[in-house]
């Protein structure tokens, strides 16, 4: 066994409201292998998501840490947090979260312009471009490059969160549901993108589902129950 | 931190897709054109209004002098300082005066002086040594002051000015021999009015008017006596001098004829030449204020008082120049009206994105890159609200007049007038600078170019902060809360 990609270590999450205390995440240990394609299962309320955004680097833990490869990473410093997430997690959202102001293709390329400065950038934006271009080309939207998200379907929308995911060349996906906003066929076809770039890209997806199916599919199943993992 | 590529491709995205920021961009350029504008229009009617002041005063006026002073007695210590090229004495007395012919209506039979009669007019003589003045102040010009009362079309032009005296001085001028003021004494007593004077009493040159005025007679010193005095003048001529105190007051005579109404009669022995002022012109590029410090020091501070220009027109000037300040201060509270517009647009921008906030979090965006992100489009619109108000505001200061006299009374007259005639109403001339009014044949602005940057600079500089405080707010978000935020 190689060690872990991502790693949980004694992480708890507790939120505050008013004056009251609600443990979301009660001590979990997790990790996850390069490559591996792991479903986060759990009833509504169990700390799934709360769960993602501390390993996404989201959202710090209240006790515990959070480890990139073996680099405690989850107190680094904000600008050094952010430039991690960059380079090597990417999201992939229930409701898509596309800028709707951009088309597919500019919402591709924002995920290159994260850590250059505008001139360097320009200098590179043919590269950039065509980057970008080979993504949406791979998640099969060739002909709606130009289309802004309130010109594509659901599922087309996926893709391009799907593509902006992957611009950065990162080794983790944390996906929070992703085909939970789909119909069943439209599911069934990102669900199948994603395997396959897991199967070629060697990425390690976190898969965020109520859907045991789904869940079946992947290399491993974590149960999420009361903010613990059950063993 | 530098600025990262997202910032300005995403900046540039929610400018262009957000036309609430051409209004923002709008109420900045609005705010710096007013400021730069009315300033500009306020700066040249105050350069108007002094070059009018400085021209209807002497460089220096020696004056509050004891009744009865002698010229004589002043003449030489002013003469002797190196900084005066000229001085001349002046003599004023208040008097009423109505003109001849016309009738008078008496209120009380019963007064010393029938100066409850409907008609007089107060006025103060101003009494000058023709000769001197020319010399010492601006009487030259206000005599050949000819007004215009429209554009281009010179109107009036003065006639006979100051009288026979100045002709006869002038004639002894070009003769190249000394002029004799005897000769003042051999002709009838002239009395010169503002332009604006004659036509408010309805008088015009050759009229005789009687002027009546009274003086404490001190020949015994044991019981001074009030005299009265009535004299007829006859109006030789006018003058505009611009300074609205001169002409609405001053009624110019030769300084002889008071003395003699004061009863310094020239040909009585023992009489003096007495004067109530002294007008000096000094060297160019004097400082006036050094010299006047230095003649009241020389003639003793108990003397007189030696006034500048400024000096004598000082609550005036300070009235005007504090009227400009006011104004400004208002336009301020314009501008700060521009930078809440800033704030307001840029705010609502934040909270319309906050989920963009948490993509861009969530896409490894730094808290720093997300603000800029917001501070970019808020400096832009300043920028570009700065500048488009600054290129505005100029022209339209330089191009004021073409833009009254061929827009204003030309164009948006005629369009008002079709619609002004389909209700029946007679044809109007709109113009946001009647001339009639200031007697300037154009509207006088000052572009400063000091206070165009002032301005500039200042509501750049407020714009920033008000674009900065939004930014602040966006950087500020929670991404998972960003990210759930509906």
């Amino acid at each position: 066994m190689t060690d872990p990609i991502l790693s949980a270590e004694g992480v708890t999450k507790t939120y505050r409201v008013g004056k009251r205390e609600i443990p979301v995440l009660r001590g979990v240990d997790f990790e996850m292998q390069p490559g591996e394609m792991v479903a986060l299962l759990g009833a509504s309320g169990a700390g799934k998501s709360t769960l993602l955004h501390v390993l996404g680097l989201l959202d710090p833990p209240t006790e515990g840490r959070v480890r990139f490869e073996d680099q405690s990473v989850s107190d680094l410093p904000g600008p050094k947090r952010a430039k991690l997430r960059h380079r090597e997690i990417g999201f992939v959202f229930q409701f898509y979260h596309l800028i709707p102001e951009l088309t597919a293709l500019q919402n591709v390329k924002l995920g290159t312009m994260m850590d250059q400065g505008p001139l360097a950038w320009l200098g590179e934006r043919k590269q950039h471009d065509q980057d970008a271009r080979a993504l949406l080309d791979r998640v099969g939207l060739t002909e709606r490059l130009t289309h802004r998200p309130d010109e594509l379907s659901g599922g087309e929308r996926q893709r391009v969160a799907i593509a902006r995911a992957l611009v950065a060349n990162p080794r983790v996906i944390l996906a929070d549901e992703p085909t939970g906003n789909l119909d069943s066929s439209t599911s069934e076809s990102v669900l199948e993108l994603l395997f396959e770039i897991n199967r070629e890209s060697n990425i390690a997806f976190l898969l965020v589902t109520h859907d045991e199916g789904l869940a079946a599919r992947c290399d491993r199943i974590v149960r999420l129950r009361d903010g613990v993992i059950d063993a | 931190m530098a600025t990262r590529a997202f910032s300005w491709f995403l900046a540039l995205r929610y400018l262009l897709s957000r036309w609430v920021n051409v209004l923002g961009m709008g109420g900045v350029a609005l705010a710096v054109w007013a400021l730069i504008v009315v300033v500009a229009v306020f700066s040249g009617f105050i350069s108007g209004i002094e070059d009018n002041t400085k021209s209807g005063s002497p460089d220096l006026l020696v004056t509050s002098l004891a009744p009865e002073t002698s010229f004589e007695s002043l003449e030489a210590t002013i003469r002797a300082d190196e900084d005066v090229v000229a001085i001349a004495p002046r003599l004023r007395h208040h008097a009423l005066y109505f003109p001849i012919g016309r009738g008078l209506r008496k209120i009380a039979a019963t007064d010393p002086l029938p100066i409850s009669g409907l008609g007089f007019e107060f006025v103060e003589l101003l009494g000058i040594d023709t000769e001197a003045e020319l010399e010492t102040s601006d009487l030259s010009l206000w005599l050949d002051a000819i007004p215009n009362d429209d554009y281009g079309s010179r109107v009036e032009a003065t006639e006979n000015p100051l009288s026979i005296s100045i002709e006869r001085v002038r004639a002894a001028r070009a003769q190249a021999r000394p002029f004799d003021r005897t000769e003042l004494l051999r002709v009838p007593p002239g009395v010169l009015v503002s332009r604006d004077r004659a036509r408010s009493s309805r008088i015009d040159t050759g009229q005789e008017l009687e002027i009546v005025s009274a003086h404490l007679d001190r020949s015994d010193p044991e019981s001074p006596e009030m005299r009265k005095i009535r004299r007829v003048f006859v109006l030789t001529g006018k003058f505009e001098s611009g300074h609205r105190v001169v002409d609405h007051t001053m009624a110019i005579v030769d300084i002889e004829q008071v003395r003699t109404l004061l009863g310094h009669d020239a040909s009585d022995p023992g009489s003096i030449d007495i004067v109530s002022d002294v007008a000096i012109r000094v060297r160019p590029g004097a400082d006036l204020k050094t010299v006047a410090r230095r003649l009241e020091k020389a003639l003793g501070n108990d003397v007189a008082n030696v006034l500048t220009w400024r000096e004598q027109n000082k609550t005036f000037l300070d009235v005007v120049h504090q009227e400009r300040r006011m104004m400004k201060l208002i336009l301020f509270a314009v501008g700060l009206v521009a930078a809440f517009l800033i704030y307001a647009t840029m705010h609502m921008m934040v909270t319309q994105k906050v989920k963009d906030i948490g993509i861009l979090s969530a896409m490894g965006a730094s808290r720093d890159g997300t603000k800029h992100v917001f501070l970019i489009c808020g400096v832009t619109v300043g920028v570009l609200g700065c500048v488009l108000g600054a290129t505005i505001g100029c022209l339209t200061s330089i191009y004021l007049d073409e833009i009254n006299r061929y827009f204003i009374r030309g164009t948006l007259t005629d369009i008002v007038n079709v619609f002004r005639g389909m209700f029946g109403l007679p044809d109007t001339v709109l113009s946001i600078f009647p001339p009639q009014l200031y007697a300037l044949d154009r509207i006088p602005t000052v572009v400063d170019p000091t206070w165009v940057s002032q301005v500039t600079i200042g509501a750049f500089a407020v714009t920033i902060f008000a674009a900065w405080l939004p930014a602040r707010r966006a950087a500020r978000f929670e991404p998972v809360r960003a990210l759930g935020y509906e």
